[in-house]
C-alpha cells in the first residue's frame, strides 16, 4: 500500500468523481472493441456519458459506477434510475427516437424478480413496467406535494421528484415508445475489472500479449479522449482508428520495437533535478528556459532507461552502447571546439559551448542513428545527453571539467 | 568510458550477486546429493528471474511447480532467451566475480558455483528485491529437479 493510502481523503475528495469519469472513458473503449460493425464510433460526454454510433443509430449509455463490494441494487424507486430517465428525457428534443436507444450500465445488480428485469432484453414486453413506473412517478410527486403542503422537512423524494414529474409530463404513447428503446446492463465490470474485459476482446492476439496491448491501447485512448474534448481531433473516436492502433501496438510488441513511454509525460511536481544540469549550462550562458527544458528531457530519458532496464536487464548493454555512440558524436564536435578555442576569449568559449549544447538538444536526434528502428521521438537523445552531462561524461564549455572542479 | 550511473545502479553486481546466491542455495538444497549448480546455469538468472518482463509467468507458481510445467504454461518465456543470455553475459560475469571476491560465492574445482550466504537479511528479502529473490529461489529448485545442467539448458533452448 502506498503512503498516499494513509492520507485522509477528507470531505473534499473528488476520487469517486474522477473514477466515474475514467470509467466512462474505459467503458467507451470497451464498447468500441466489442462493436461488431466496422463503422462504429464512440463519443464521450456529448448527448450522454457514452454515445455509441453505429450504422446511423445511436446508443446513449448512462453509467453508474461504484467500487463497493455490494453496490445498492437498482429498483423502481432508485434515485439512480430516475436521474437516468431524466437525463434521457432532457436530450429527447435533440435526438430521433427511432434512431436512438438508451442503456443504463451499472455495476449494481437488479434483484431477481424485479419488474425491471424486462429491461435486460430489448424485445421483452414492457406494459407492466410502464404502469409500475407511472404509479411510482405519481406516488413520488403526490407524496412530495403533500409533504410540502404539510411543511415537512426534509420534503419527501426531493432527489427524484423533478425526474418523476418530467416522466409524467411525457405523452403516454411517447412514453411507451421511449421505454421500448431502453435497456439495462446490470452487474457490469467496475473500473478495476474493465481492462481485463478489454483484453478478453482482443481475441486475434495470443493471450499473453493481450494485457500488454491493452495497457498501451488505454494510454493512447486516454490521449484521444482528451484531444476530443479540446477539439484537437474529431469528437467521435472510430472503431477503425482503434483497430489500426491495436495492429500498430501489436506489431511494435511483436517486432520487439521500443515504445516511447514518456513522450507525453512531465516530471512530477516534487522532482528535484540534478544541479549539474544547470551548472553545466550556466558555464556557457544557457537561458533559464534551456535549463528547464534540459531538466525535463533528462527526467524523461532517465525514466525511460529505468523502465527498459527494469523490464529487461539485457537492455543495459544496448543503453550503454548507445551512450557510447552519443558520447562519440559529442566528442567529435567538442574536441574540435577545444582545439580551435585554445587561445580564445572566455566569451567566445561560452558562445561555442552553447552551440554544442543547442546541437545536442535540437539537431543530434536527427543526425545520430535512432536508438531503435521505429524510434522517432526526440527526448531520449536530448535527455541522455543530460544524463551524461550530469556525470560529466560530456559537457558544453571547452574547459567544463576544470571549471566544474572548482567549488560552485 | 564508464557505464552511466543509472545503468550501473540497475545492474549493480552486489544486488545480482545476492540473487545468484539465493539461486545457488535453493538449487543445492533441492539437489539430491546437495551439489551446487554449474556456473553455466547462473547465466539464466538475470534474463529469467531478475528481469521483470517474465515476472507475471511466475504468478501462481511455487517451488513444486517445476520447470516443465512453468514452460508449458508460459512457452513464450524462452523466446529470444539465448539472445538475452548473450546480452547479459558481461553483467552476470561481473556479478559472479564480485561475489567470489567478496566471498559471497565460491567457484568449486568442478566448475560449480556455491553460495556462502547462509541468511539474507529480512530488509533485503522484504524490499524491492524480494520478488526477484523469490523467482530465483523457485528457478533454483526447478533447475535442480531437472537432473542435470544440460537438461535445464536444453529445456530452455539454450543448450551449449
Amino acid at each position: 500500500m502506498s503512503s498516499a493510502a494513509y492520507i485522509d481523503d477528507g470531505s473534499h475528495s473528488a476520487v469517486s468523481s474522477a473514477l466515474g469519469f475514467y470509467y466512462q472513458s474505459l467503458y467507451g473503449l470497451l464498447s468500441i472493441v466489442r462493436a461488431s460493425q466496422d463503422d462504429a464510433a464512440v463519443c464521450l460526454e456529448r448527448l450522454d456519458d457514452v454515445e455509441i454510433l453505429t450504422n446511423g443509430q445511436s446508443l446513449l449509455s448512462q453509467l453508474k459506477h461504484s467500487l463497493s463490494n455490494k453496490p445498492a441494487a437498482v429498483t423502481l424507486s432508485s434515485a439512480a434510475l430516475w436521474k437516468t430517465l431524466k437525463a434521457w428525457i432532457d436530450v429527447l428534443p435533440a435526438v430521433s427516437l427511432n434512431n436512438t436507444r438508451f442503456q443504463l450500465v451499472t455495476v449494481a445488480p437488479i434483484p431477481s424478480g424485479s419488474p425491471l428485469e424486462v429491461l435486460l432484453d430489448a424485445t421483452s414486453p414492457r406494459a407492466t413496467l410502464l404502469a409500475l413506473l407511472h404509479d411510482e412517478a405519481q406516488r413520488v410527486v403526490d407524496e412530495h406535494q403533500a409533504g410540502r403542503a404539510a411543511g415537512k422537512h426534509p420534503v419527501p423524494h426531493a432527489d427524484r421528484v423533478a425526474s418523476c414529474a418530467a416522466y409524467l409530463e411525457l405523452d403516454h404513447i411517447f412514453r411507451e415508445k421511449f421505454l421500448s428503446r431502453i435497456t439495462v446492463q446490470p452487474a457490469a465490470s467496475n473500473i478495476i475489472q474493465i481492462p481485463t474485459e478489454i483484453a478478453k476482446e482482443l481475441k486475434s492476439f495470443p493471450p499473453e500479449r493481450r494485457e500488454a496491448i491493452t495497457g498501451k491501447l488505454m494510454e493512447w485512448w486516454d490521449l484521444q479522449v482528451v484531444y476530443s474534448f479540446c477539439d484537437k481531433r474529431d469528437r467521435a473516436i472510430s472503431m477503425l482508428e482503434v483497430q489500426q492502433k491495436v495492429a500498430e501496438i501489436a506489431g511494435e510488441l511483436e517486432r520487439d520495437e521500443l515504445l516511447a513511454d514518456f513522450q507525453f509525460v512531465t516530471p512530477p511536481g516534487d522532482h528535484i533535478p540534478s544541479s549539474m544540469i544547470a551548472r553545466q549550462l550556466q558555464l556557457v550562458g544557457g537561458t533559464d528556459g534551456e535549463v528547464q527544458a534540459a531538466e525535463r528531457e533528462e527526467w524523461r530519458a532517465r525514466s525511460q532507461r529505468h523502465k527498459w532496464l527494469n523490464e529487461r536487464v539485457d537492455m543495459a548493454v544496448r543503453i550503454h552502447r548507445y551512450d557510447q555512440l552519443l558520447a562519440e558524436a559529442w566528442r567529435d564536435k567538442h574536441c574540435v571546439m577545444v582545439e580551435t578555442h585554445a587561445n580564445a576569449t572566455e566569451d567566445a568559449k561560452r558562445v561555442s559551448g552553447l552551440e554544442i549544447f543547442r546541437w545536442s538538444y535540437s539537431h543530434a536526434h536527427a543526425q545520430i542513428p535512432p536508438f531503435a528502428h521505429n524510434w522517432s521521438t526526440t527526448y531520449y537523445v536530448r535527455g541522455s545527453y543530460q544524463v551524461l552531462a550530469v556525470e560529466q561524461e560530456v559537457g558544453w564549455h571547452p574547459d567544463y571539467k576544470a571549471l566544474l572542479a572548482k567549488k560552485p | 568510458m564508464m557505464t552511466a550511473r543509472d545503468v550501473f545502479a540497475e545492474t549493480n553486481p552486489a544486488f545480482f550477486c545476492v540473487v545468484f546466491a539465493q539461486f545457488c542455495r535453493s538449487y543445492q538444497q533441492a539437489q539430491p546429493v546437495k551439489r551446487p549448480p554449474a556456473a553455466a546455469l547462473i547465466y539464466l538468472v538475470v534474463p529469467i528471474a531478475i528481469s521483470e518482463e517474465l515476472a507475471h509467468t511466475f504468478e501462481g507458481c511455487n517451488i513444486d511447480t517445476g520447470l516443465a510445467v512453468w514452460l508449458h504454461r508460459s512457452p513464450r518465456a524462452v523466446a529470444e532467451l539465448a539472445k538475452k543470455v548473450n546480452l547479459t553475459l558481461e553483467i552476470t560475469t561481473a556479478a559472479i566475480r564480485f561475489g567470489c571476491v567478496t566471498g559471497t560465492l565460491r567457484l568449486t574445482g568442478d566448475g560449480d558455483l556455491e553460495s556462502s550466504l547462509t541468511k539474507i537479511p529480512a530488509s533485503v528479502t522484504g524490499g524491492v528485491a524480494g520478488a526477484a529473490l523469490k523467482r530465483a529461489r523457485m528457478l533454483g529448485a526447478w533447475a535442480a529437479a531437472m537432473g542435470s545442467p544440460r537438461a535445464v539448458l536444453e529445456a530452455l533452448g539454450v543448450s551449449v
